[in-house]
């Protein structure tokens, strides 16, 4: 179908360095390093700052990018270890920092000048006016805001030709909120503060029983239950000419993230190359997903909705 | 740290959810109101003022040294570009003291085709700290709103400290979100649907928190917390904290740059308002008469019971407690 198509970047998020030391990145182009939801994360790369050098140039060597993403409100103390994970990865010659926050990004454009910044998700991008804004103030790539739709993210790609490059996710368990305190260190329903035990690195879901729909709780963070599934429609992004296609990993093992690479790496090469899409990759990863899979948002359904492809397009996608 | 003289400059903010709610917080001490217009605030439309009350409005609090600023913080799409550029043109022609703005391209909208006009950068930018605060006075916000959810009241120092010529605004008392301000899409993860929106005069999803304040509490449910398999840990809710109440920090708050004290709750009855307004104006004369001698009183902790339970009963009346 589009023989021509050049391949978007396929990135995906690596939070820690254990994580890091058990997934083979192999089919990816590049990852995002460090967990945004919170710097007390066993092992996050935005703390262990040896680690996450360590990772920079391994990725490098490898012939991959290395991105570094950062926390999503940070105050207090959070920054001045941000501004020490900038710094460092900056001296490893990082390719581009995420950010969320507008201090972030301010810090990064006035002490880093030289470094590439991606607004994130929480940066609330919904406008193509607001992505030109951000770019005027030195965003180099935008991720415009996950809840948009397929079309309402094709409004962005006009700034494609300004220079400015487009990323949007495309698998993983996406953040659908940020909040101020842990809600597994504050004991749960009490709001006793107790120490953290590493509980978010358990899986732990907030189960609305009297309405049949959770969410996966990872302390700070609530992210979706199912795993985002957008592997029949990688044609159409390619397509699209969107820069960048994430798999939000943060809270997946580094088993799950190799072998959703796998199966995201051959399709995408699929559809680049004007091959059909195979449906075994579909099966393939909806068999990876512990709560099933979703993509409503993209389809201008609800966010844990699944909307299916229908069978005579997917015979088409690719 | 202020001057004396600065602190002379605090006003009390109130919301405004109707001609009469703005008399009542005017009557009551406000010196300033915030107020939504219709289509462009994070609130219902049942809070939000007409294109004829509007300027009523504004006519009506500016008349009395009260000032007015609107509410124009929703998150843009492409769908309300157009609708928004004229209803902004619109609002400002009728004189409001600022605007409260969220959006980024927003911002810079206004800040490059109406120079004089002073913005506020709202709540739902979560600024938190001080190079935020900086990136939103570069963008050309006049008052930065300090996130409600700053887990350390010293870093309102700070931003005042490294930002000393940004006015500061922080919420006083009222809801809060369990989500930073501006980071919530729990809503339409869990129901969005699309409906048509004669405002805008186009087809739209209806559900989204984080762009239009179509807040669905999600936070406010009943669940569980369990470990994905069949093991319940606990039963509760996301959120289940009564108001904020800042009335022992209102000290704090004024020897550290903060210039507007603002009370949460356009969706409230005017009844609430007008008991917080009340409130907070006698706490804050009371702190600028003598400093020294500021302290909670006996009846304030009362008062705030009631509030409390007024929200308690407004949750009810929505099917939210």
């Amino acid at each position: 179908m589009q023989g021509s198509v050049s391949s978007p970047e396929l990135l995906c998020s690596v939070p820690t360095s254990a994580v890091y030391a058990e997934a083979d990145l192999s089919p990816y182009d590049g990852a995002y390093l460090g967990q945004s939801f919170c710097l007390k994360v066993d092992g996050n790369l935005l703390v262990d700052v040896a680690a996450l050098r360590a990772a920079i140039g391994e990725l490098h060597q490898a012939g991959k990018k290395a991105y570094l993403t950062t926390p999503v409100v940070p105050n207090g103390p959070d920054f001045k270890a941000v501004r020490r994970a900038i710094t460092a990865a900056a001296e490893e010659g990082i390719d581009g920092v995420e950010v969320h926050d507008m201090g972030v990004l301010r810090v990064i454009k006035t002490e880093f000048p030289g470094l590439k910044v991606h607004t994130g998700h929480f940066a609330n991008v919904y406008h193509v006016e607001t992505a030109r804004a951000l770019a005027s103030v030195g965003a180099d790539r935008i991720s415009p805001s996950y809840e948009l739709t397929l079309d309402e993210k094709s409004d962005f790609t006009p700034v494609l030709k300004e220079g400015t490059e487009l990323e949007v996710p495309i698998a993983g368990k996406l953040p659908i909120g940020m909040a101020h305190s842990c809600l597994l260190c504050l004991s749960f329903p009490s709001r006793v503060e107790v120490p953290c035990h590493q509980q978010c690195a358990d899986r732990r879901q907030l189960e609305f029983n009297n309405e049949d729909w959770q969410m996966r709780c990872a302390g700070t963070a609530m992210l979706m239950a199912e795993d985002l599934v957008m592997i029949e429609h990688l044609g159409k992004l390619a397509s699209e000419g969107y820069s960048a296609l994430r798999l939000e990993t943060s809270v997946e093992s580094g088993e799950k993230i190799s072998a959703l690479g796998f199966e995201y790496r051959a399709a995408l090469d699929d559809a680049v190359a004007g091959r059909p899409f195979d449906k075994s990759h579909l099966e393939a990863v909806s068999a990876l997903a512990e709560d099933g899979i979703c993509n409503g948002w993209y389809f201008g359904d609800s966010g844990r909705v699944y909307v299916e492809m229908a069978e005579h397009m997917m015979e088409g996608a690719g | 740290m202020s001057t004396q003289s600065d602190k002379h400059v605090i006003e009390l903010m109130a919301p405004a959810r109707s001609l009469e709610s703005a008399e009542a917080a005017i009557e009551s001490g406000a010196n300033a109101l915030y107020a939504g217009v219709t289509g462009l605030s994070m609130r219902p439309k049942r809070t939000e003022f007409g294109k004829d009350e509007f300027p009523e409005l504004v006519k009506t609090a500016q008349s009395q040294g009260v000032k007015v600023y609107a509410t124009t913080n929703i998150y843009l799409k492409e769908q309300d570009w157009e609708f928004f550029k004229k209803k902004i043109d619109e609002i400002i022609s009728h004189g409001p003291d600022a605007l409260i703005m969220g959006d980024i391209g927003a911002i810079r909208y206004v800040s490059e085709n109406y120079p004089e006009v002073h913005i506020h950068a709202s709540i739902q930018a979560s600024i938190a700290n001080p190079e935020a605060a900086k990136f939103y006075r570069d963008l050309g916000a006049n008052l930065v709103v300090i996130s409600r959810s700053v887990q350390d009241r010293s870093e309102i120092a700070r931003i005042h400290e490294e930002v000393p010529d940004l006015d500061l605004e922080v919420f006083v008392h009222g809801g809060i979100c369990f989500m930073y301000d501006g980071n919530c899409m729990m809503s339409s993860y869990w129901k969005q649907e699309w409906d048509h929106d004669p405002l805008i005069g186009k087809d739209r999803l209806i559900g989204q928190n984080n762009t239009k304040g179509e807040c669905q509490l999600v936070c406010k449910r009943a669940c569980s917390l369990t470990d994905g398999e069949d093991f319940s840990m606990a039963d509760g809710r996301l959120m289940r904290r009564p108001d904020q109440v800042g009335l022992s920090n209102i000290p704090f708050f004024v020897e550290n740059g903060v210039r507007i004290l603002k009370i949460e709750g356009r969706a409230m009855p005017i009844s609430y308002i007008k008991e917080a307004t009340k409130l907070y104006r006698t706490a804050i004369d009371m702190y600028l008469e003598d400093p020294a001698r500021f302290g909670i009183k006996a009846d304030w902790q009362q008062q705030i019971s009631a509030l409390i339970e007024a929200r308690l009963e407004y949750e009810r009346q929505w099917h939210i407690a």
